[in-house]
């Protein structure tokens, strides 16, 4: 019965802050908005200055197979290596290369020859990737280059056994290899957890800043019902929250939904609770504001955005940083959204992250009643 | 001289203020260097163990050695090994692996006896960046074991001498221009400090004032003879100081235990640090007169803070690939300019001649985020 009336209460403070409750439910889209947008790491058609000295046959395959990979496009030709370079300067190209004089002449007769690069490297991003791309043409090119001279060799009567292999590739998921597609999931998680996280860790430390906190410890209720009371709304709003950013991941920004809506939307539920456990988890241990917001945002904001896989491939993390992303909620959830929405995986491949994900909501909410019964 | 003195007495009760919670104080003094180290180690996009998972049909000496080559690269980590078909379609559903790779029977005969073995890749196109790499990876992998095997062959057969000279044939030589440190892991640094600064800055002091306002205190404030850029600016000093400090362990942090090369001149790093802190203090400062109540203000702060910084300072994904709309508004990021700068400062050692359209554009967003957010406090309060 009490825990009734607290319930009713919470909300009724809520839906008088009408500024707080435009942003909760505003906020989340506005931000997937201008990050889905701004969150694209595809690199494609890299305008690329070419200065081919050589003018050879062997020159030419070598930019064609620049074309023909295509992720570049030549947006400067030409002879001199200063229109190479003032290509780079005003920006019309990112990359550059440079085959000087004599590169076919070695290449044919055996010798190794070398080429020049040049990658803009003012944006970073682009730069690292189109360094990959630049090395992985030369690299297939200098194997084709081997290949056929063992060809000649073999052609002149030398022992040579030349094997091959062939390689067939398919795509599952995301065939279309967009990189929004990846990103949205993930965005998606990481709005929910801060829209969830930050207005409840606040909710028990502001009555103790503000000295409201005796009249709740003095009325008859139990400390999980105030701390329910306090969260239910919060996890309303999260809950309304979870449908306007999966709608709008899948209309506005067309990432293909190939599993089960529903499914989503309870799994994210439990994203929901265990963001506002943590949160109310912070309130119960700080006491003032300022305490709070700093531990949240350095125990539990940043390692969401940093070590769950978000933006930065766990894998490539130093052992300890990956033990650590198993205690990051929001790990869990990146793998469940991104499964639904990409791969169409069903709950039977999702039990154990759906389980971590609960236990973690139901650990932190106990661990809050006992800290807050302990305060009180 | 009444405004100065003004400006002083506001500044050292608010410093009284902080010292009163020293919890908050020794948290805001402790935890940014911490996160320094920690994620220091976080920000990588290197391609590095992608888990995959290998039906061996061929079961050979020769089909081992090519797995084994895989593993050892270092970009791929074997997962599982799968027994069939279906093993693999698993492991790629529920994300235990990212590759499948299957090597037909026969693989190791035809390898051997010099013919065309091959291999099927299942990718998990998801992350579609990370997959266009592993592709790469394996071609290149594939088809160097190919050429090494024929190489052997030759060497065995003790012809060839000249290809072997003569291997790789085709290399390049690659220069990065305007960011030669771009290889070097200490380029991400200094974008974490601004993370991690933006953050603490606009939360700490939006937070401290909106308090002040929901407790009423600031009523007495408004009685009292400053105006209200006085009290802003006195509001401010305080928790320019303290982040001040904090920005400098980081910096120091990032010298001694990254290693990160200091070239340029110190006092070019105070100055973009001093301008980067204040416009986000500023910043905070008109989040707290907009915020009704203390749960709003911490909620904006953290949406202006740490994802704008993250996402749209071109730190992680490339500016020039972003809409016009949205590229329009990260020229109103202002650790857009402060990571430019200070990577130029601490990596390139950069001074004033190259970095000045960086520190103008720290200091017009300083000028505004002060001047907007003392507007929105006498509007808030209702001052003058």
């Amino acid at each position: 019965m009490g825990l009734k009336h607290m319930v009713i209460k919470e909300m009724i403070h809520l839906r008088r802050d009408r500024r707080l409750l435009f942003l909760l439910l505003a906020m989340p889209l506005f931000q997937l908005v201008i990050f889905g947008y701004a969150a694209v790491l595809d690199v494609k058609e890299i305008p690329l200055a070419v200065c081919d000295q050589d003018l050879s046959q062997k020159s030419r395959d070598l930019i064609e197979r620049f074309l023909a990979s295509g992720y570049f496009v030549i947006s400067s030709e030409s002879t001199d290596p200063r229109d190479m370079e003032r290509a780079l300067d005003s920006s019309k190209a990112k990359v550059a290369i440079l085959i000087p004089n004599g590169y076919g002449k070695r290449v044919w007769k055996m010798r190794r020859a070398e080429v020049q690069v040049l990658i803009d490297g003012s944006d970073p991003t682009i730069a690292r990737v189109a360094r990959n791309y630049v090395s992985q043409i030369i690299q297939i090119s200098s194997m084709k280059e081997v290949e056929r001279r063992m060809g000649i060799l073999k052609a002149m009567g030398m022992p040579i056994r030349m094997p091959e292999v062939d390689l067939e590739a398919r795509i599952w998921f995301n065939q279309e290899m967009k990189s929004v597609n990846y990103m949205i999931p993930g965005i998606i998680g990481v709005i929910l957890m801060v829209i969830v996280m930050v207005p409840t860790s606040v909710s028990i430390v502001r009555e103790r800043e503000r000295g409201t906190m005796e009249f709740l410890i003095s009325s008859p209720l139990k400390p999980y019902e105030i701390i329910i009371g306090k969260l239910v709304p919060y996890i309303l709003v999260g809950l309304v929250d979870v449908l306007i950013v999966i709608f709008a991941g899948r209309f506005l920004f067309g990432v293909p939904m190939k599993g089960n809506f529903l499914l989503l939307f309870l799994l994210s539920g439990l994203l929901v609770l265990a963001a506002s456990g943590i949160g109310i988890f912070v309130s119960t241990i700080s006491s003032t504001i300022p305490q709070a917001m700093i531990t949240l945002a350095s125990l539990f904001i940043f390692p969401s955005i940093l070590l769950s896989g978000f933006i930065f491939p766990i894998e490539a993390m130093p052992t300890p940083l990956r033990l650590l992303s198993y205690l990051v909620p929001l790990k869990y959830f990146l793998i469940i959204s991104r499964s639904i929405f990409l791969k169409g995986a069903g709950i039977n491949l999702l039990w154990d992250e759906a389980l971590v994900l609960s236990a973690f909501g139901v650990g932190i909410f106990w661990m809050s009643v006992l800290r807050f019964r302990k305060k009180i | 001289m009444g405004g100065v003195k003004r400006v002083l007495y506001i500044a050292s009760k608010e410093f009284i203020h902080i010292r009163r919670d020293p919890r908050s104080l020794g948290l805001v003094l402790v935890f940014p260097p911490l996160m320094l180290i920690l994620y220091g180690y976080a920000l990588t996009f290197d391609i590095k163990r992608i888990p995959i998972s290998v039906l061996d049909m061929d079961r050979t000496r020769i089909s081992r050695d090519f797995v084994r080559r895989f593993v050892s690269s270092g970009y791929f980590q074997l997962k599982e090994e799968a027994r069939r078909w279906e093993d693999i379609e698993k492991a790629l559903d529920s994300g235990r692996a990212r590759i499948g790779l299957v090597i037909g029977d026969g693989f190791g005969r035809e390898i051997g006896g010099g013919g065309k073995g091959s291999i099927q890749l299942i990718m998990d196109g998801s992350d579609s960046v990370a997959a266009t790499t592993a592709m790469g990876y394996v071609a290149s992998i594939a088809q160097e074991y190919a050429v090494e095997l024929s190489l052997k062959s030759m060497e065995t057969a003790g012809v060839g001498a000249i290809l072997k000279a003569s291997y790789p044939p085709i290399s390049e030589e690659t220069r990065i221009w305007y960011n030669p440190e771009l290889k070097s892991p200490n380029f991400m640094i200094p974008g974490l400090m601004a993370i991690i600064m933006a953050l603490f800055n606009v939360v700490l002091v939006s937070v401290g004032i909106v308090g002040e306002i929901e407790r009423g205190t600031i009523e007495q404030l408004i009685t009292s003879p400053a105006r209200s850029h006085e009290f802003v600016i006195g509001k401010v000093i305080p928790y320019i100081v303290l982040t001040f400090v904090v920005l400098l362990e980081m910096m120091v942090l990032g010298i001694a235990w990254f290693k990160i090369p200091f070239r340029g001149s110190i006092w070019m790093l105070l100055l973009v640090s001093l301008l980067f802190l204040t416009g986000y203090l500023g910043l905070g400062l008109m989040v707290s007169s907009i915020a009704s109540n203390q749960q709003t203000a911490l909620l904006i702060a953290f949406l202006v803070s740490t994802l704008p910084t993250m996402i749209l300072s071109g730190l992680v994904f490339p500016i020039s690939n972003m809409p016009w709309a949205i590229r329009a508004i990260t020229y109103i990021v202002p650790a857009r300019y402060f990571i430019s700068a200070i990577r130029g400062i601490l990596l390139k050692g950069v001074g004033m001649g190259i970095l000045w359209p960086d520190v103008l554009c720290l200091l017009i967003f300083c000028i505004i985020s002060i001047s907007a957010s003392s507007l929105l406090v006498r509007q808030r309060l209702k001052w003058d």
